[in-house]
């Protein structure tokens, strides 16, 4: 399982210099993303980052409560059937599905005009003109890429989120 | 992951949502009818 350590870089040279040393540890370029505000120029950077928007968390919290709220009306519906309708468990698995890719589909596009709940934290280093550095590391390489990332600025802190999108696979 | 796959990544999900839904519909349609 990999683990996203994210970490906060105060200059454009010394992202350069962690970046560069990562890859010399043997970590693939797809797996670090830096992201900076619009003043700041990444030259030769990884960019792009993950996503910017808060489209999948809202996604897959619209999935389960869409999801959950379908199954209950189905159960309801199978409990009390309205008046003429003969509802098995099909229905409410149906009622489910469509609950679910309902719940999916609107929040999914709410949710992708907001910015990435995840980066909040750091909205305001980015903001003051930091680079957030984020790597995808292998679970066991937590620590030694933590020491890899601090050899250069031991000021710097190391955080770890949790790695994104375990519902969708990437 | 870099944002144009993304981008078409949430596209593909919205439109299985909706394709899953209508599917839903449909065969809710049919069963009423």
């Amino acid at each position: 399982m990999n683990k996203r350590l994210c970490f906060l870089s105060p200059d454009v040279a010394h992202a350069q210099q962690v970046v560069e040393d990562l890859k010399t540890d043997g970590i693939q370029e797809r797996h670090i993303y830096v992201i900076a505000n619009h003043q700041v120029p990444l030259e030769d950077l990884p960019d792009g980052g993950p996503e910017e928007d808060d489209f999948l968390p809202a996604f897959e919290r619209g999935i389960a409560f869409g999801g959950a709220t379908g199954v209950f009306l189905g159960l309801v519906a199978v409990a009390f059937p309205p008046a003429g309708l003969v509802i098995g468990g099909g229905g409410v698995l149906l009622l489910g599905m469509m609950s679910a890719s309902l719940g999916g589909f609107l929040t999914g596009m709410a949710g992708a005009s907001f910015p990435n709940s995840r980066l909040q934290a750091f909205e305001s280093d980015i903001a003051r003109g930091m680079i957030l550095i984020m790597v995808d590391v292998p679970g066991a390489d937590v620590a030694r890429i933590s020491a890899l990332i601090q050899r250069q600025d031991p000021a710097v802190t190391v955080e770890g989120i949790e790695p994104p999108a375990l519902l969708i696979p990437e | 992951m870099r944002k144009s796959k993304a981008m078409v990544r949430n596209a593909l999900l919205l439109v299985g949502c909706i394709v899953v839904f209508l599917i839903g519909a449909g065969i809710i349609a049919v069963n009423l009818g």
